[in-house]
């Protein structure tokens, strides 16, 4: 009954997930961007995250709109797709406030234009030095540039040029009134550079006048080149560290060879179709196309990866899961607990199966950025929760691994829109080895620690509402069990880490924000486990002190990259440290508020006895 | 009465008044990182025996860690823990004690470094990131220079050093990390800077690397007058003294190694990640002359090469249009594995101890597999 119950819920989540929307194949065309190989699809989402900072813009998911700023820029570029917060941004642009925050390329463009000169100067301060609003002016020019760059990334194949003077066309060796491509007739650059000499002649020739008509053509197609269009195009000899080539790049590649003009000619043909709106022909000439490049399974599993959102669901059913307690503390029914178990069970194989196919699509082991980190800590938290759960056996486990799971996924979620998660790691982070045994087993010390943390609220809360003095025992037990678990990985961890480092910068140990961040969870953990052995702190107070545990591991994890000092700063952002703040204010109070509560009673129990 | 002694030296009690401390040390180190930089940092509140928190003295981080290690040396010798129950927790901490004594030996004995090479060049010496050294070079041999090497730990202010024989040959005026050299407003005829410049002392940089440190010496010119000498990282022209007879030029730089054997840069590689700036990978391959035998080997992150004591690790690298610079670290430490062993031991430590105490929820997990 209850596998019944449970394959169900799990085979409605699957289907939920699978719902298909333009032709699939034009998602599959595999681009080199970052450092990868990647779908289209992924190419389209992380660009529209960057600029609206979801993966899609209301009915239109990431691909469709890619495709729209291609097939028909004249309505792209009216569609608000810039996300703009900041209300002083938005008036020193002189653009009009709207609810949804969201503004479109053509909306934006006079404004960037009118204030181009103080914004070029803007990049040429140091970042320390700009406000907050200067940041994100700056940030905005930057994306307005990219996102005109992904606007033109086709134009070099709009076949719209002709020559109608029949001395030109002979010079050139092309046809009379024949429409060319910028990228067509890149292939006489020679010819024409010559012939383009030849103006300033004495006497100037005949066609003169028609020569300097078709070179403003030129220059005027010119105008759109940049190299932030996808790289789709492979170069002769295709190998793993070769860069593959953009349409531009194409162009101004004279050397090109035969059977990458077949291809060419292919991609003229897909865009006409495209500007066309012929959606069949689309179809017919992509799988043309992508069966000319070797592509290899992992495209698939991304494009399946990007569909099913797997930690959204997974968000979904942890939020069920809470839900469910929630009634359950008010109609004591067994059916909900059982319910909420199954909910979150979903909720855990969804996360986990999304931590697998990274994995395998990454080819590398789970946790390698701080974005990757959130999402294991998550993992391995509700793991342990779950666990607990069957020690317990009073819903506390499942209430934590619902609240912890959702809140990781929130934060995941917050780093997850700054652009591609899959990332190339630079040279130092590139080992397997130790990215599957130091960074595994320091975020493994992570999440347990947090679980001990959580528990210790829990303790906290039960010695307040005068348990039972052999449930408290048991309990206590169950925590200092938890704490230990937690010191392992974390000491582990560290330890690896210092190992790792003398691998690779010749130094066990060099007070690095992160190695001090690492020692100060352990450092942490052993003062309380002394303390409690010492007898000088109570009960009480080495709850408080696990409390607050979970302060130590939010500012080892997140604070010491606000310092941006050191060897180990990979990741970084300006909100993160506001929001660390109040975590950390936080968990403060409410620890304490925890242990006043506790001590009032204990006062009171010592008052009466 | 001697094992009440034992108790109470080896109590935990010191131990956990030691770790708050160390935590409150460890925090406001952390913080100054972003102001003082990683040297500063380490030299204020990590490697010292005292640390100044405004006016009070406070115990550093290394003296904190001694009286850890002293505790626990007690500890290890009272009787009640030596019980099989507690075996697992005998064992963890007999592995921090390795922990902290090779820390100690680390932080006492070993020397780190850097070395540059240009493809095809090739080095028998590194110099140390941080300790600074005073030389005096006697060019009076037409075959090789002799030089008198004078360590930083003795730049202390008004030190007299004795050199070949001769008594307060240099008398140290002061010592700056960081300082540069001010046009005088009124310049006297002088020989030498002194009369034209005057040596203003700087803070010292986040930055290690980009301090420039300088001496202001005094030395007898042999007329019964001290003439004023400064000696300043990278200086163009170097000052001279005249002693016992011979000429000696007059140098500041970062302390020199001497190795045993020769290193050749024969290429380096950089690899990018395709279509980024990112390295993917990098490595050097180079050429290792020892005595009469050499062998070629390849230096890459994650992947140093060991010889006769010295690490060599890829460290960075300098990529300019005409040639290509490889940067390695050197380092040699008679503290390396002490890491290591005790890690393992820690953590078999750990593992016995909590199945000892929590079979339950040992087999909990196991049942749940």
């Amino acid at each position: 009954m209850k596998i019944l119950r449970f394959a169900i819920t799990l085979c409605l989540a699957l289907l939920l997930s699978l719902q298909a929307s333009y032709p699939e194949v034009i998602r599959s065309i595999p681009v080199q961007h970052g450092g990868r190989i990647k779908p289209l699809d992924t190419f389209a989402r992380t660009h529209l995250l960057l600029f609206s900072e979801k993966s899609s813009l209301g009915k239109m998911d990431a691909m469709e709109w890619l495709l729209e700023m291609w097939a028909d820029p004249v309505s792209a570029i009216d569609r608000p797709v810039f996300r703009i917060r900041n209300p002083d941004v938005i008036s020193t642009l002189s653009l009009e406030l709207n609810p949804d925050h969201l503004f479109s390329y053509k909306a934006l463009s006079p404004a960037m234009q009118a204030n181009e000169h103080s914004l070029h100067q803007l990049g040429s301060k140091a970042n320390d030095a700009l406000e907050p609003a200067e940041k994100q002016l700056l940030d905005l020019y930057h994306k307005i540039f990219l996102y005109s760059g992904l606007l033109t990334s086709f134009d070099g194949l709009i076949r719209d040029i002709s020559v109608s003077n029949p001395e030109i066309a002979t010079r050139l060796y092309i046809q009379t009134d024949k429409a060319y491509s910028y990228c067509d007739l890149s292939l006489h650059a020679n010819e024409i550079s010559n012939l383009a000499a030849s103006i300033n002649d004495s006497p100037p020739p005949a066609y003169a006048a028609d020569l300097r008509a078709f070179i403003e053509k030129l220059n005027y197609r010119l105008m759109g080149v940049d190299t932030n269009g996808p790289a789709l195009i492979l170069q002769e000899n295709p190998g793993e560290h070769v860069p593959w080539l953009d349409v531009w790049q194409v162009c101004h590649r004279p050397d090109i060879k035969l059977n990458q003009r077949e291809i060419l000619e292919i991609w003229h043909q897909w865009f006409k179709a495209l500007r066309e709106h012929s959606e069949t022909e689309v179809t017919t000439l992509t799988e043309n196309l992508v069966k000319n490049v070797p592509v290899s399974e992992n495209i698939s599993l991304e494009l399946f990866y990007n569909k099913a959102d797997l930690f959204y669901k997974s968000l979904y059913f942890y939020g069920f899961a809470l839900l469910l307690l929630a009634v359950a503390a008010l109609h004591p029914w067994k059916l909900y607990g059982r319910l909420a178990t199954s909910s979150l069970l979903v909720g855990f194989l969804l996360h986990g199966v999304g931590l697998v196919l990274r994995m395998l699509i990454m080819g590398r082991p789970p946790v390698s950025t701080l974005y990757e980190s959130i999402i294991f800590v998550g993992w391995i938290a509700v793991l342990g929760c779950l666990l607990l759960e069957r020690v317990f056996k009073d819903h506390s486990g499942l209430f934590l691994a619902g609240a912890i799971g959702s809140i990781l996924h929130f934060i995941g979620f917050r780093y997850a829109s700054e652009g591609d998660t899959m990332g190339m790691l630079v040279a130092v982070l590139n080992s397997n080895f130790w990215l599957a045994t130091h960074v595994v087993t320091i975020t493994v010390g992570y999440g347990a620690t947090f679980v001990a943390g959580m528990l210790a609220h829990v303790y906290l809360f039960k010695m307040a509402i005068k348990s039972k003095p052999e449930a408290l025992k048991s309990f206590a037990d169950n925590l200092a069990g938890t704490v230990l678990v937690a010191l392992f990985f974390t000491t582990l961890g560290t330890i690896l880490g210092g190992i790792w480092a003398d691998q690779s910068w010749g130094r066990f140990w060099g007070w690095d924000p992160k190695e001090n961040g690492a020692l100060l969870i352990v450092l942490w953990l052993l003062a309380l486990i002394h303390g409690k052995i010492a007898k000088i702190l109570s009960e009480a107070l080495y709850a408080w002190g696990l409390c607050l545990a979970n302060i130590v591991v939010a500012v080892a994890w997140f604070g010491v990259n606000l310092l941006n000092v050191g060897l180990h700063s990979y990741g970084f952002t300006d909100s993160i440290a506001m929001n660390l703040g109040l975590f950390c204010l936080f968990e403060l109070v409410f620890a304490s508020a925890l242990w006043i509560w506790v001590f009032l009673i204990q006062q009171r129990k010592t008052a009466i006895g | 009465m001697t094992q009440s002694w034992i108790r109470a030296l080896g109590s935990a009690r010191i131990f956990f008044y030691c770790l708050l401390l160390l935590i409150l040390l460890l925090l406001m180190g952390t913080i100054s990182q972003r102001w003082l930089g990683l040297f500063q940092a380490q030299e204020v509140y990590f490697s010292a025996w005292i640390t100044w928190i405004g006016p009070l003295p406070c115990p550093g981080a290394r003296l904190i860690m001694t009286i850890m290690t002293i505790n626990l040396c007690f500890h290890l010798l009272d009787r009640r823990y030596w019980a099989l129950k507690k075996s697992g927790i005998l064992i963890a901490h007999i592995g921090s004690l390795l922990l902290l004594i090779g820390g100690f030996i680390t932080a006492l004995s070993s020397t780190e470094g850097s070395m540059s090479l240009l493809e095809g060049e090739s080095a028998n010496s590194f110099t140390n990131y941080h300790q600074l050294e005073l030389i005096l070079i006697d060019h009076s041999n037409r075959d090789h220079d002799q030089i008198i090497s004078i360590p930083d730990s003795h730049f202390k202010a008004n030190a007299k050093l004795t050199i070949s024989g001769v008594p307060a040959a240099i008398h140290i005026h002061q010592f700056f990390r960081n300082a540069k050299l001010v046009p005088r407003k009124n310049p006297v005829d002088v020989q030498g800077l002194s009369g034209r410049f005057d040596l203003v002392e700087l803070t010292p940089a986040v930055e290690d690397g980009e301090n420039e440190s300088a001496i202001w010496l005094r030395s007898p010119d042999g007329n019964g007058k001290e003439k004023e000498i400064y000696v300043v990282e990278n200086m163009q022209f170097s000052p001279s003294i005249f002693l016992a007879g011979k000429n000696y030029e007059l140098q500041l730089r970062h302390r020199l190694h001497r190795l045993p054997f020769q290193i050749q840069l024969i290429d380096f590689v950089r690899q990018l990640h395709p279509g980024t700036q990112t390295p993917k990978s990098y490595h050097s391959d180079i050429l290792l002359i020892d005595g009469n035998t050499q062998f070629k080997h390849r230096i890459e992150m994650n992947r140093p090469l060991r010889h006769r004591g010295y690490t060599f690790y890829q460290s960075s690298f300098i990529q300019s249009a005409a040639s290509e610079t490889s940067i390695f670290a050197v380092v040699q430490n008679s503290g390396r594995l002490f890491p290591y062993i005790s890690s393992i031991i820690i953590c078999i430590g750990l593992l016995i101890h909590l199945f000892l105490k929590y079979p339950k929820l040992v087999l909990v997990i196991l049942r749940r597999q």
